[in-house]
């Protein structure tokens, strides 16, 4: 049919012409002829661009002033098909999960764990133009390698994270409100299936309280400048998912309860709420390598004042960038302090009604991947952690006096990876821990081993992090 | 007077100042500079020496984002590991998925490998197809012509100039195409190591008879180098193509066994010293076939 239509217009070009030349009853003839060629030419169009515009709108117009057209075999592309039908799920949040099983032994308590740590569901999809949402839903089972696990314990899905973000704020910058990892360490913010080791270093675990998990709201920026600067400040009720050590009192049964009292008792006014703030930035040094260097403060209210700092670095280098080879040196110094009046179970001599209790440390660790699969490090952890304990001074089994005590807690460890593919870890790592006290049963040492499967399932993303 | 004499000048100026464009790999950022030429300032995020798959997170090109006027990427999520966290922490709204600002090319490519089904026990495949179309000059001359009409509609007074760019791009394209047409043998077989130059095996008529990995992005055991060995041998096949990122270890151990032969050619541009340019990098990767 394509070739039909220049085929008659080229026809009716050539008529015109002929007919100025002959008599008035020969052209009304021909202006019949011309007039029914330009119907047919006309159909044929209107045929021609109903069938380009059939499989547009599915099933398009019948033809033949609306006849039943189905089945000639010239307009197929007329025929109806049912259209299809919306499927709803579409909209449907991303979904994924973490699986991280690990077996630890401890040497000093000669004990054996197998715990599932992370068993993680993460939804997140676009809100709408203006917000994206996530939740991350973990089923936790704490690593202590050196206490037996109860096999009958209850494990319970909590909301490890649900927050709201804006995803089009002008001027760089964002804002984020629920409960989220606030943007406070380095470490601190990462799952910890994510780590790239084993257990959170001890300095961390013990000055942050965990994961630097909080509720409150949260805005960063990156300014639009040539340098790549993330700052970030928050307003939350507190950080870290435990109790840190520095707010703690160890009474003579070796129970740990609070040391400080609440100073707003059942309130929390605004100069309780907890501010923190961090700046982070990287630079490159050359094509290869970058080194990304951040600090942070963080001051509030709960139980009795609490203060952190910490800054951080990590330097990255890829020695041949044809190549999957990284090596990556990342270090952090934390320090915490909790202040305040003390409780009535720390309450005995009139002239000591408050303190303070320090906690400092930090980690380093150098990792070496070799091609896709090997990854080999080294991590070394100090800690010196702070805080109060009931003391028996006349041995008559009643506590009479406070004493602030603080340990000194080493710890090595070297570890393997072994990346199946990006999904799918398996790692070996090797702990030795030694404090100055007799923190581990009966001793100061302890040798642990960790080995640990790791998968993740679902959408595959990698995040931005300076 | 004065200000409308401010306002021209400020017009003047905001028209002369390039178009800012920032693009995944250098292959585009190439074909882009050449479109666009002085009108146009660009960034690639991708070296060309790395695997397109695994390209560092660097700062600088977040800045570059955050300032672009338009971000252009291959697609077919070839840049998954790194393009939409960066995309996200450059915090601008212009080039977001969408918008004006940002093209996909893969727009233009009837797509190859096209998964028939989605599971991660196939290695890490591509929903949407093999996203390595980059490698067939034929898309090489759509991208620019896709690129000139992007940044037609983006600095209108510049359209023809670009849509003028891009033809004599594609003419001296055109004509390269015939040479490497003529200097390639038709039906050469091949084993590469990724299954990353089956666009340009399609162009040219040669024919992959397998890859090194058993899966895409999946390392190969032993069983799977038997099977490749004993595939090899039946076709006849005596040509190894090693991506320049890849270890060569299992291409010579591979090569060890069949007699074949290994050569390592780049992928994308300045993937090695020979393929600076888009030009560059078809005449490297054809001369590796050739040789």
């Amino acid at each position: 049919m394509h070739r039909t239509i220049p085929v008659l217009v080229l026809a009716l070009g050539f008529v015109p012409p002929r007919a100025h030349s002959e008599d008035s009853s020969d052209i009304a003839e021909l202006r019949k002829q011309v007039e029914a060629l330009a119907k047919t030419v006309g159909q044929l169009q209107q045929q021609l661009n109903q069938q380009r515009l059939a499989p547009m709108f599915g099933s398009g117009q019948p033809l033949n002033g609306g006849k039943e057209v189905v089945g000639t075999t010239t307009d197929t592309a007329n025929s109806y098909t049912p259209p299809k039908e919306t499927n709803l799920n579409a909209f449907n949040p991303e979904i994924s999960a973490a699986i991280d099983v690990i077996g630890s032994y401890s040497r000093r308590a000669d004990n054996v764990n197998f715990i599932t740590r992370d068993s993680e569901i993460m939804l997140q999809a676009n809100v709408d133009h203006l917000a994206r949402a996530y939740a991350v839903f973990n089923a936790e089972t704490e690593l202590t390698p050196t206490e037996k696990t109860d096999v009958f314990g209850e494990t319970s899905l909590g909301i490890e994270e649900a927050a709201i973000e804006t995803t089009a704020l002008p001027y760089g910058l964002a804002v984020k409100a629920g409960q989220f990892f606030a943007d406070f360490t380095r470490l601190g913010k990462v799952h910890s299936h994510e780590l790239p080791f084993t257990d959170r270093p001890l300095s961390l675990d013990s000055i942050i309280g965990g994961e630097s998990k909080a509720r409150g709201v949260e805005v960063s920026w990156v300014p639009p400048i040539n340098h790549y600067v993330r700052l970030t400040a928050g307003a939350v009720d507190n950080i870290g998912a435990e109790p840190t050590i520095t707010g703690q009192l160890t009474t003579l049964d070796g129970t740990e309860e609070d040391a400080f009292t609440f100073r707003g008792s059942d309130r929390r006014s605004f100069s309780d709420v907890m501010y923190y703030g961090r700046a982070a930035t990287i630079f490159e040094l050359g094509p290869q390598a970058q080194i990304n260097v951040g600090a942070d403060y963080a001051r509030g209210r709960d139980a009795g004042t609490r203060s952190l700092a910490s800054a951080d670095f990590k330097f990255s280098w890829t020695p041949r960038p044809d190549s999957y080879d990284l090596f990556e040196l990342s270090g952090e110094y934390l320090w915490g302090r909790s202040r305040g009046a003390f409780t009535d179970d720390a309450l005995f001599d009139p002239s000591l009604t408050s303190g303070a209790a320090n906690a400092r440390g930090g980690y380093v660790y150098a990792q070496y991947k070799f091609g896709k699969q090997w990854q080999p490090g080294v991590r070394f952890d100090y800690v010196r952690p702070e805080s109060w304990q009931q003391l028996d001074t006349d041995f008559d089994g009643e506590a009479d006096s406070v004493e602030r005590g603080s340990d000194r807690i080493r710890t090595y460890s070297a570890y393997l990876n072994y990346h199946f593919s990006e999904f799918n870890r398996l790692r070996f790592q090797l702990s030795y821990v030694k404090s100055n006290h007799a923190i581990f049963a009966g001793g100061a040492d302890d040798w642990q081993a960790f080995l640990q499967w790791t998968i993740t399932l679902g959408p595959h993303k990698h995040p931005f992090s300076p | 007077m004065k200000t409308l004499l401010l306002l021209f000048a400020s017009c003047a100026l905001a028209h002369a100042a390039p178009l800012k464009v920032v693009t995944t790999v250098p292959d585009i950022a190439d074909i882009t500079r050449t479109v666009g030429g002085d009108q146009v300032d660009v960034f690639a995020i991708a070296s060309g020496r790395e695997d397109p798959h695994n390209v560092p997170m660097r700062p600088s090109a977040i800045t570059r984002l955050q300032q672009a006027d338009l971000f252009i990427v291959m697609g077919l999520e070839l840049e998954h590991s790194y393009a939409p966290a960066m995309l996200a922490e450059s915090r601008n709204q212009k080039i977001q998925r969408g918008r004006p600002g940002f093209l996909d090319l893969s727009g233009g490519v009837r797509p190859l490998e096209l998964p028939k089904s989605l599971d991660r026990s196939e290695g890490d495949v591509h929903p949407n197809g093999n996203p390595h179309y980059n490698l067939d000059p034929v898309y090489g001359q759509m991208m620019a012509k896709v690129i000139a009409a992007r940044l037609g509609e983006l600095v209108p007074g510049s359209a023809a100039k670009f849509t003028a760019n891009a033809a004599a791009f594609n003419a001296q394209l055109g004509g390269k195409i015939a040479q490497w047409r003529a200097k390639l043998g038709k039906g050469t077989k091949f084993v590469s190591y990724h299954p990353d130059l089956i666009y340009f095996a399609a162009r040219f008529g040669l024919q992959q008879v397998g890859t090194i990995q058993p899966k895409p992005g999946i390392e190969p055991g032993p069983r799977a180098i038997d099977e490749l060995v004993a595939r090899m041998q039946s076709e006849g096949c005596k040509l190894i193509v090693k991506e320049s990122f890849y270890s060569d270890r299992l291409p010579n151990e591979l090569a060890k066994r069949t007699g074949a032969k290994v050569v390592s050619v780049p992928i994308l541009v300045n993937g090695t010293s020979a393929a600076g340019g888009y030009l560059g990098l078809i005449d490297a990767v054809v001369n590796a076939f050739a040789k």
